[in-house]
């Protein structure tokens, strides 16, 4: 008990160094706790958008699809798969698609791309495809010869909503496979090239076409929980170990993509660590100055009998209570930073030309929220306690050089 | 009389080496951080620019009138031998390189895909683009007529390699669909990813016969000083016309200027940070060692120093001290730098599929001047501004109160 009051009279001795220590702390664990939800929060939106957008948390492929994706490896027993899947728990929606190299030719223009056979009414719930449309309607199970395409293939062939063009590729006997389709949709996505390259129809039009009943190059599974996507993704590789199909999660889908985001998130920590560095000199410093200017009462301390042990309580209660105050004040701001930015994300405003070359990035647009979460509040408080814990022991250890009676003489 | 201050402050600084040696290394080692970081920095906003630029075109690009925004033959620059006559009196463009680009379909027997397809003058371009230097497989010509190089993405999408045959299928100047059999000489990487990715280069000869044009689409301009690009772009625009665009490289990848600045401003907030806390240390480092010393300065007052000569003392200290955290933080860090920029920072610990962002595997730092100049005059604010307050206060004392102090 004498311990903890003679800690806190000793932390009001000068009101101000405290206030300023307290306030760096403080300010750093605000910081700290923010920074790490910004970064959270924006990496996992970045991921987020891109894995909805199109390619799906996971994927069901015939073994070498992936590397390879020609019609030598579709799936070619899709009710089976789909049954199968059936039994398994926290799946929230699944679809197939086929997907057709093609050249797609209006009237004065030709362009190479993708022909993508979806089941538009799952396809809604896997992908935010329908929710990218920015001009007409996204195609329906009815819908035969109607097409769901991007805005800037719809432009490079001069086409608009209402009009026709073909199609010519190959069906999976090699044999052509040609028609002409009406565009009933145009959509940007901002994804990578697929507003250059894809065009979307239903799937049961291209069966016929393409001789791919039951067939698909891939499907997509939605988990329930997101979350739960990767727990999922393995609960389905050992269900399908017997078969020739591979699952693969988003973090292997776009394994490329997803270590550009850990760099970015390290580069994000490298400035975090300046940042901590400098901090911790300063509190160091102050820690410092203040034991400093009690070595002639440690000195006296130690000369009436009191031990090592006990000055390093004192001494270490002080940066304890300051670590406390500064911990509960900073959490409570930096929580709610990161809390207010997570509804009310933050926007940026840029050219279109930036907003190019920021897309390949995977940042589809420029709202970046924050992500509230334990972890990041953890990293604020365990980092600021390390720091605090760190610059204080260097002081301490001086101190206890001094010797009783030189400490005594001011020496 | 400043030279014994120096002096003055020197030893005053010498009296606690502890205290003084936690702020020189407070300093230092910030820096050495804070300088590698923008070096990184630096050095991937270089590399990515390099690689988009000079694998593109060169200082300037000529372009038909809207051929920028749409990229069809209609909007080819037409006229060549105009532009080019116009072009021989002007004595800032040392070499001019012609390209012809339009879109095509690529196939191989798995998989098959849209793409550009460039035309270029492969020897002339050889030493002025990148693409001779990032020859992944095979060779830097075009040994016949149907040679093709292709992006390494590319040849791995349509599970091809060197000497292997591609189809290509174009849609010619008459509007007919036309196609022919290519075989693979090189293939690129560029970590530029539209070419990596989609884009495929043949000889310009041949893309005019392929094309059946004798026109090009861009014609690209080097010139002998990049101080006047600007001015040079106008000039070859008023020689011209009209019926052509002329564009600098900074017009033509705006982004890249936007992520110039926008690391730069990333970099500078960093700095104000980083010294706004360190001044926080400095100002009670000050107070510090200005409270040790009332007495003495209450001395030197009482025996005829005047407040400015105390004040000397104090800045010399601080500034002794900034200034040392600063060599040693500069001096280790352009070390550091200078190895990275030898060996080349390796980001293929987190993964090997940076390029596809436009990020090389291995980043080279550069080193330069200006990193010394934010710190330095950072380093002189912080030195300046974290003794008004302790000297404030110790103005407030009056010699022979402070004799008293105890």
């Amino acid at each position: 008990m004498l311990v903890i009051k003679l800690a806190w009279r000793n932390i009001w001795r000068n009101k101000k160094r405290t206030f300023v220590t307290l306030g760096l702390c403080t300010i750093c664990t605000i910081f700290l706790i923010w920074y790490e939800a910004f970064n959270d929060g924006s990496h996992q939106k970045m991921i987020r958008d891109v894995v909805e957008m199109y390619p799906g948390y996971i994927q069901i492929q015939q073994k070498d699809y992936f590397d390879r994706p020609s019609y030598d490896h579709l799936i070619t027993n899709v009710s089976s798969v789909k049954q199968q899947l059936e039994a398994v728990g926290g799946i929230q929606a699944k679809t197939v698609r086929f997907e057709a190299p093609s050249l797609f030719s209006s009237k004065d223009v030709s362009y190479g791309g993708l022909l993508i056979g979806i089941e538009p009414e799952n396809e809604a719930q896997i992908s935010r495809l329908k929710k990218a449309l920015v001009a007409g309607r996204f195609i329906t199970s009815k819908d035969t010869r109607g097409v769901y395409m991007g805005k800037d293939l719809a432009k490079k062939l001069h086409l608009n909503l209402g009009d026709d063009f073909v199609f010519m590729s190959s069906a999976i006997d090699r044999s052509i496979a040609a028609d002409t389709v009406t565009v009933k949709g145009l959509f940007e996505s901002n994804l990578f090239d697929s507003d250059i390259q894809f065009v979307f129809i239903n799937k049961a039009f291209m069966d016929d076409i393409f001789l791919v009943q039951d067939m698909a190059s891939y499907m997509v599974i939605k988990p329930t929980n997101i979350s739960d996507s990767l727990v999922l993704a393995e609960t389905l590789s050992n269900r399908l170990a017997s078969t020739t199909l591979d699952v693969l999660s988003w973090r292997e889908l776009l394994s490329s993509f997803v270590q550009f985001v850990e760099m970015d998130e390290a580069m994000g920590r490298m400035a975090i660590i300046i940042v901590v560095l400098v901090v911790f000199f300063v509190i160091m410093i102050f820690n410092f100055i203040s034991i400093y200017n009690r070595t002639k009462e440690v000195g006296m301390m130690r000369a009436m009998g009191t031990s090592d042990w006990q000055i390093i309580g004192v001494l270490g209660l002080e940066s304890l209570i300051m670590t406390m105050i500064s911990i509960v004040l900073g959490t409570g701001v930096g929580a709610w930073l990161a809390l207010y930015f997570e509804t009310n994300p933050i926007k940026i405003k840029l050219s279109e030309d930036v907003l190019e070359m920021y897309h390949q990035f995977g940042m589809l647009d420029f709202t970046i929220p924050t992500r509230f979460s334990i972890d990041a509040i953890l990293f604020g408080v365990i980092m600021i306690s390390i720091i605090n814990g760190l610059a204080i022991m260097f002081p301490i250890w001086k101190i206890l050089q001094v010797k009783p009676r030189a400490a005594l003489q001011g020496n | 009389m400043n030279l014994l201050m120096v002096i003055l402050a020197c030893r005053n600084l010498a009296r606690n080496k502890v205290r003084t040696t936690m702020v020189i290394t407070m300093i230092a080692s910030s820096l050495v951080l804070l300088m590698f970081f923008q070096g990184f920095m630096e050095g991937v906003i270089e590399q990515m620019t390099k690689d988009t630029v000079r694998s593109q075109t060169s200082d300037i690009t000529i372009y038909g009138k809207k051929y920028r925004k749409e990229k069809e033959l209609n909007n080819r620059l037409t006229h060549k031998k105009y532009v080019l006559k116009q072009l021989s009196n002007i004595d800032i463009i040392e070499a001019h390189f012609q390209r012809l680009e339009h879109d095509a379909m690529i196939a191989s027997a798995y998989y098959s895909q849209g793409i550009k397809l460039v035309g270029l003058e492969a020897e002339k371009e050889k030493d002025d683009f990148i693409l001779s230097t990032r020859i992944k497989k095979g060779e830097y010509h075009f040994p016949t007529e149907n040679s093709i190089w292709i992006g390494h993405a590319l040849a791995e999408k349509l599970g091809i390699d060197i000497h292997r045959k591609i189809i290509l299928t174009v849609q010619d100047n008459d509007g007919e669909i036309t196609g022919e059999a290519f075989r693979v000489v090189a293939i690129i990487q560029t970590n530029n990813p539209k070419i990596d990715r989609a884009t495929a280069f043949i000889s310009l000869e041949k893309a005019k016969s392929f094309f059946k044009m004798d026109d090009i689409t861009q014609l690209s301009i080097k010139i002998n000083d990049q101080a006047t690009l600007r001015e040079a772009r106008d000039m070859i625009q008023g020689k011209i016309g009209d019926p052509y665009e002329v564009f600098t490289w900074r017009q033509l990848f705006p982004s890249l200027q936007f992520m110039e600045t926008a690391t730069s401003s990333y970099i500078k907030i960093c700095y104000a940070i980083i010294f706004i806390i360190m001044m926080i240390g400095f100002v009670g480092v000050i107070m510090m060692s200005i409270m040790e010393r009332v007495r003495e300065f209450g001395i030197m007052l009482a025996i005829g120093n005047k407040f400015k000569q105390i004040s000397w003392i104090v800045f010399w200290e601080s500034l002794i001290m900034s200034f040392c955290g600063f060599l040693i933080g500069m001096g280790v860090g352009f070390g550091i730098l200078y190895i990275s920029n030898q060996t080349g920072i390796n980001l293929s610990l987190f993964g090997d599929g940076f390029e596809q962002f436009g990020i090389a595997n291995i980043i080279y730092p550069p080193i330069k001047l200006s990193y010394c100049l934010t710190p330095f005059v950072a380093i002189i604010i912080t030195s300046m501004l974290s003794i008004i307050w302790p000297l404030r206060i110790l103005y407030k004392l009056k010699p022979i109160q402070s004799i008293q102090f105890n």
